[in-house]
C-alpha cells in the first residue's frame, strides 16, 4: 500500500458517518421564515426536502413582519419556543437592519457564480447576508384608464406629480410597504434635498389612496380602477396577462431596485442545515426552477436563466441604490418622516 | 391729586419724584453696564454662526464633488474641501470655547470620512486604469471589420460586445444581467471552438479574462457607491454639526436673553418711572407757567399787593391769588388754589415780607418795618393793633399820641396758624383808593343828609299838591294838568332822592332769603326786553349758589342798572353775560354776581369815579348817573362790594361780591 492509502481508511469512516449525522438532524425540523411569494417558498421547501431529506418548515411573513418577529423573538420573552434558522427572501434593507442589530449569523456562501449585487449585499453586511434575487421598481400604468381620461403615459418619476394625474395614483404606505419605501429612497437618491421635497409633495398630492402593501397598490390599476401605481416590475406580467392594458414604464431618471436576501438567524441550532439550505437556493439549478415556475425576478447566480421581464438591457436604467445608507434606521426614519410630513392623503 | 395734599406734602412729593428720577437714571446706567457685559455672549454667537457658514460652504462644495468623476477634479476638490474642514478644526481647537472643543471629535469624523473618501477614490482610480487597459485589449482583439463566418463565431463576437458593454456598465443590475447573458452565450461558443485556430485561441484567452472585466466593473461601481456613501456621511455629520451649532447658538441667545432681559426690563420700568417723574415735573412747571401767564393776562396787581410800593385795590382783603382763581369758570380752580399757594410761597421769598406775627400777634421778624415810615428816634413808645382790616401803628411823641393806619392786604396763616404773615398796603393817607373811598364816603354822607332833608320837603310838597288836586274848587282842566305835572316832577325827584339815599346807605332795606339764580332768571325777560336786538344776553348761573339773605327788589334794580350800563357800552353787536358763581377763599365762600359785556370799556382815568352820584361817561344818554351809585350803596349796605374790571375796547366786568361766611 502506498502511504497515502493509509489516509483513505479514516476518510472512508468519516464518509460513512456523514449520513448518520444527517440522520440525527432528521429528528429536528429546519424552520425557515420565507418573505418571498408563497409559491416560491413552497417550491423551495419541497425541492430542498426532496434532495436533502431534512424536515423543513416554512412560515410565510412579509419583510416587515419577519423583521419585527425576529427582533421580538430575540428578546428574553420570546414570542414562540420555535427556533427559527433561516430568513429567506424579503427586501435587503430589512435583512441589513437585522444584521446591524446583531440578529444574524455570519455566513459567506461558497458559490462563486454569484452576481455583483448579490455579493455586494454580502460585502456591506460583512458576510451576514447574501442577495438571492433582485427586482426593479417601475411605474405601472393602465393605458385604458389613461386613454379614457385623455392622459398621456408618464415618462419620469417627476411626471407622477403632474396635476393632470390628480387622483390617478396609488402608492402603498411607505411606513408598512417595502416597495413604497424603495420608491421613496429612490427619489431621495435621485433628487437633491430641495428637489426631492417638491417632487414628493407633488406626487403625494396626486395619490388617490395608500394601501398597506405594494401588491394591494397594484390591484386597483389591474382592475381599471386607477391609472398609475408603483411596483416591482416582475410582479406585473401575471397581471398583464389578465389585463393587457397594463404597461411598465422605467422612469427616465433611473429607478431603484430591491435585493431579496437570505440570512441565517443567530439563534439557529442547525447551522449546517441552514447553510445548506441557503447554498441550495443559490444554485443555478434551484433558481432556474424558481424563474421558470414561480417568479420573474433576477436571480443571483450568473448561470441562472435570465428573467423574461429583464431581458431587454435597454430597460435596465437603474441607479446605484445604496442599501447600506437606506437600511440605516436613522435614515429610514428621516425618509419616512419627510414623507409623512408632506401632508395627508384624503 | 394736588387737591388732596397740602402744599407741604406736594413739595415733599416733588422731592421724592426728583429722588426717584435720580435713582432711576442711576440704575439705568448700572443696568446698561450689565447689559454691555452680558452682550459679550453675542461674540460667541457670532463666532458660532460664522462656523456654521463655513460648514455650510464646505457642505455645498461636497455636492459638487459628488458630481465630478474626473480623477484630477476629484483630487483638487477633495483637497479644497479637506482644507476647509481642517480650517474648521483649527478654529475649534484654537478656541477657548468649551463647546467648540467638545465638537472637535465631530469634525475629526468628517475629516476621517474625507480621508476614507480619498482612499476609496484612489482604489477606484486603480480600477478605472485597469478598465482602460481592458478596453484597449478588447478593442485590439476585436476588429471592427471582422466578419464572423459561423454561428459560433457570431456568438463569440456578441460576447465581445457584451464585455465592452459590461465595462461601461454603471450599475450592478445591468452588469449582472450582462454577466448572465455573457455566461450563456459564451458557454455555447466555447464548446464549439476549434482549438487549433489561432484566432479562436485568442478569443478563448479574452473570454477567460472576462472575469476581470466583470470584476473590475463591479469594483468601480461599488467604489462609486462607496464614494457616495462617504459624501453622504460627511454631509450628514456636517448637518448634525451645523444643527448642534445652531442649537448652541439658540442656547446662547436664550442665555443672553436671560441675562440681558431682566436688566432691559428693569430699564424699561425705570424709564417708565423716569418718564412719569419728568411728566409730573413738566406738568407742574407748565401749570406754574400757565398760572403766571394768567396773572399777566388778568393784569392783576396782586403781586404788587405784596409790596407796599404798588397800587392797592381796597376791596382785596384776602389772598389776591385766591380771589383771582375763585372764578368758577376756571376748571383748574382747585389745582390753581394749590399752585397759588406754592407760587405765593415763592413770591414771599422774592417780595418784602412785611410783618410776621406769632399767634399772640407779637412780631417775629421785620418788626422794624414801621421805621420806614417814622424814625424810631422820633417817638417814645409805640404799639400796634389790628382792627377792622387795618393795622394801626400808634406811637407816642412829646406832642401827643399819633397813629398810622395800614390797610391789611392779606393775612397768610402759616405753621398751623401759629404765625401770620401780614401784608400791608401803604398807609391810608398815601393811597389814592383810600382817597376815592373817602370821597365816596363823603359824597354818600352829604348826599344822604341832603337827600334826607329834600325828601322830607318833597313829601310836604307832594302832600300839598295831592290835596290841591283833590280839591273841589279846582275846576279848570288846565289847573289839574299843572298840578299833575308838578306831582310827576315831584315823584321823579323822589325817585332820584331814593337812589341817593340808597347810595348813601340810608335806604331802608327789606332783606329776605333769595334764590339769586331764580331772581336773575326772572329778570332775563326784562333784560332782553330792554336790550337792543343785536345784543345777546346769556345767563351763566352756578348751581352751587346758595339761598342768600338780601333785599330782592334792590338787587333786581342793581342788576338791571348794571345790564343797562353794559348795553349802553355796546356799539353794534355784542353780548352780555350775567353770571353767578361761588368761590372758595381761605376764609370764606364768596358769591359773585357779575355782569360782563364786550363793550367799549371804561377808561382807567374815570374808573375811580364811576360810583360817584351824577357821574356819567355817557354823553348822549339821558341817564342821571345814579345807577352805579345806587348799586354801590346798596351792595355796601348789604355787606358786599363791587369789583370792576374793565379794558378799553374789550369790555367790562362788574362784579357784586358778597362774603357768605367764614369757612373756618
Amino acid at each position: 500500500m502506498k502511504p497515502w492509502h493509509y489516509f483513505l481508511a479514516p476518510l472512508f469512516v468519516c464518509l460513512l458517518m456523514l449520513p448518520t449525522s444527517w440522520a440525527n438532524a432528521e429528528n429536528h425540523t429546519l424552520n425557515i421564515i420565507c418573505s418571498a411569494a408563497p409559491a416560491t417558498c413552497n417550491v423551495l421547501r419541497d425541492s430542498f426536502v426532496s434532495i436533502y431529506d431534512i424536515p423543513t418548515n416554512i412560515v410565510r411573513m412579509s419583510s416587515g413582519e419577519a423583521l419585527d418577529f425576529i427582533e421580538k423573538n430575540s428578546k428574553s420573552n420570546k414570542l414562540t419556543d420555535i427556533s427559527y434558522d433561516v430568513w429567506w427572501g424579503g427586501t435587503g434593507d430589512t435583512h441589513l437592519k437585522a444584521v446591524k442589530n446583531g440578529l444574524m449569523h455570519k455566513f459567506v456562501p461558497n458559490n462563486k457564480a454569484l452576481l455583483g449585487w448579490s455579493t455586494y449585499l454580502s460585502d456591506i453586511s460583512d458576510g451576514h447576508t447574501v442577495g438571492v434575487y433582485a427586482g426593479m421598481l417601475g411605474v405601472i400604468a393602465n393605458k385604458k384608464v389613461l386613454t379614457a381620461q385623455n392622459l398621456d403615459l408618464p415618462n419620469c418619476w417627476s411626471d407622477l406629480g403632474d396635476p393632470k394625474y390628480r387622483g390617478q395614483l396609488i402608492i402603498a404606505d411607505p411606513n408598512t410597504s417595502g416597495t413604497a419605501y424603495t420608491f421613496l429612497s429612490t427619489i431621495f437618491q435621485i433628487y437633491d434635498p430641495f428637489q426631492r421635497i417638491q417632487v414628493l409633495a407633488e406626487i403625494k398630492e396626486n395619490i388617490l389612496k395608500m394601501p398597506k402593501s405594494g401588491s394591494d397598490a397594484l390591484l386597483p390599476v389591474a382592475s381599471d380602477d386607477a391609472a398609475l401605481s408603483v411596483a416591482f416590475i416582475h410582479d406585473v406580467p401575471l397581471l398583464e396577462y389578465q389585463n393587457p392594458s397594463l404597461t411598465i414604464i422605467i422612469p427616465c431618471e433611473g429607478t431603484g431596485y430591491e435585493i431579496g436576501a437570505a440570512s441565517i438567524l443567530k439563534s439557529t441550532k442547525y447551522l449546517k442545515q441552514a447553510k445548506a439550505f441557503i447554498e441550495y437556493t443559490l444554485l443555478a439549478s434551484t433558481q432556474n426552477i424558481l424563474t421558470t415556475k414561480t417568479s420573474l425576478q433576477m436571480y443571483s447566480n450568473a448561470n441562472t436563466l435570465a428573467s423574461p421581464v429583464y431581458k431587454n438591457r435597454k430597460d435596465l436604467n437603474v441607479i446605484n441604490y445604496n442599501f447600506n445608507i437606506y437600511s440605516r434606521e436613522t435614515v429610514r426614519n428621516d425618509v419616512l418622516s419627510t414623507w409623512n410630513n408632506l401632508g395627508n392623503v384624503d | 391729586m394736588f387737591n388732596y395734599f397740602s402744599h407741604r406734602s406736594v413739595l415733599i412729593i416733588l422731592v421724592i419724584i426728583f429722588t426717584i428720577l435720580g435713582i432711576s437714571l442711576w440704575k439705568i446706567n448700572v443696568n446698561n453696564q450689565n447689559i454691555q457685559i452680558n452682550l459679550s455672549i453675542t461674540k460667541k454667537e457670532a463666532s458660532r454662526l460664522n462656523l456654521i457658514n463655513n460648514l455650510n460652504y464646505s457642505s455645498l462644495k461636497l455636492n459638487s464633488l459628488d458630481k465630478q468623476r474626473s480623477e484630477y477634479i476629484f483630487l483638487f476638490s477633495h483637497n479644497e474641501i479637506n482644507k476647509e474642514y481642517k480650517k474648521i478644526k483649527k478654529i475649534l481647537t484654537s478656541s477657548k470655547d468649551k463647546y467648540y472643543i467638545e465638537k472637535i471629535n465631530d469634525v475629526d469624523k468628517i475629516i476621517d470620512e474625507l480621508d476614507n473618501f480619498k482612499s476609496t477614490m484612489k482604489l477606484r482610480n486603480d480600477y478605472l486604469f485597469h478598465k482602460k487597459t481592458l478596453q484597449t485589449i478588447l478593442n485590439n482583439n476585436i476588429s471592427t471589420d471582422y466578419k464572423p463566418f459561423s454561428i459560433e463565431e457570431i456568438n463569440i463576437v456578441s460576447s465581445w460586445e457584451l464585455l465592452k458593454d459590461a465595462l461601461n456598465s454603471s450599475n450592478l443590475i445591468t452588469l449582472g444581467e450582462l454577466r448572465r447573458t455573457f455566461n450563456h452565450s459564451f458557454a455555447g461558443a466555447i464548446g464549439s471552438i476549434n482549438p487549433l485556430l489561432i484566432e479562436n485561441r485568442q478569443i478563448k484567452n479574452i473570454a477567460s479574462g472576462a472575469n476581470g472585466v466583470f470584476s473590475t466593473t463591479r469594483n468601480i461601481i461599488l467604489k462609486n457607491i462607496k464614494l457616495e456613501e462617504h459624501i453622504y456621511n460627511i454631509q450628514k455629520y456636517s448637518f448634525v454639526l451645523i444643527k448642534n451649532l445652531e442649537g448652541s447658538v439658540t442656547e446662547l441667545k436664550q442665555e443672553r436673553r436671560e441675562k440681558v432681559m431682566p436688566p432691559l426690563l428693569k430699564n424699561q420700568i425705570l424709564m417708565a418711572i423716569s418718564t412719569i417723574c419728568i411728566f409730573l415735573i413738566i406738568l407742574f412747571i407748565s401749570k406754574l407757567l400757565l398760572l403766571l401767564r394768567r396773572f399777566n393776562n388778568a393784569n392783576i396787581k396782586s403781586i404788587g399787593l405784596l409790596s407796599r410800593f404798588n397800587k392797592i385795590n381796597n376791596n382785596l382783603y384776602e389772598n389776591p391769588l385766591n380771589n383771582y382763581f375763585s372764578d368758577k369758570n376756571n376748571t383748574y380752580n382747585e389745582f390753581h388754589v394749590f399752585v397759588s399757594e406754592i407760587l405765593y410761597k415763592f413770591l414771599l421769598r422774592t417780595q418784602d415780607i412785611v410783618l410776621i406775627l406769632d399767634k399772640n400777634n407779637i412780631p417775629v421778624i421785620n418788626s422794624d418795618f414801621f421805621n420806614m415810615y417814622i424814625k424810631k428816634s422820633s417817638y417814645l413808645t409805640s404799639h400796634y393793633s389790628i382792627s377792622n382790616q387795618n393795622l394801626v401803628f400808634t406811637y407816642a411823641t412829646k406832642v401827643g399820641e399819633k397813629s398810622i393806619l395800614f390797610p391789611i392786604d392779606y393775612i397768610h396763616k402759616v405753621g398751623n396758624f401759629e404765625h401770620k404773615i401780614i401784608f400791608l398796603s401803604p398807609p391810608v393817607n398815601e393811597s389814592k383808593n383810600a382817597i376815592k373811598n373817602d370821597r365816596l364816603e363823603s359824597l354818600g354822607k352829604i348826599s344822604g343828609e341832603v337827600a334826607h332833608d329834600i325828601n322830607n320837603m318833597l313829601s310836604v310838597i307832594i302832600g300839598s299838591l295831592n290835596i290841591l288836586r283833590e280839591s273841589k274848587n279846582l275846576v279848570a282842566k288846565e289847573d289839574s294838568r299843572i298840578i299833575d305835572r308838578a306831582l310827576f316832577s315831584a315823584d321823579k325827584s323822589i325817585s332820584i332822592i331814593d337812589r341817593l339815599l340808597t347810595f348813601a346807605c340810608c335806604q331802608k332795606l327789606s332783606p329776605e332769603l333769595v334764590d339769586v339764580n331764580d331772581l336773575i332768571e326772572g329778570l332775563y325777560e326784562v333784560i332782553c326786553f330792554t336790550s337792543e336786538k343785536n345784543t345777546t344776553i346769556t345767563l351763566d348761573l352756578s348751581p352751587d349758589v346758595p339761598i342768600f339773605y338780601i333785599d330782592p327788589g334792590q338787587l333786581e334794580a342793581c342788576i338791571i342798572n348794571l345790564c343797562i350800563n353794559a348795553m349802553n357800552a355796546i356799539d353794534g353787536e355784542g353780548h352780555i353775560t350775567v353770571k353767578t358763581s361761588i368761590n372758595h377763599s381761605a376764609h370764606c365762600e364768596i358769591l359773585n354776581i357779575s355782569v360782563e359785556d364786550n363793550g367799549h370799556g371804561i377808561p382807567k382815568n374815570i374808573q375811580n369815579r364811576i360810583f360817584e352820584p351824577f357821574f356819567t361817561g355817557q354823553k348822549k344818554t339821558d341817564g342821571q348817573g345814579l345807577g352805579l351809585s345806587m348799586a354801590y350803596g346798596f351792595i355796601k349796605q348789604s355787606g358786599g362790594y363791587i369789583k370792576v374790571y374793565s379794558e378799553v375796547g374789550l369790555g367790562t366786568t362788574m362784579s357784586l361780591v358778597f362774603e357768605l361766611g367764614d369757612n373756618q
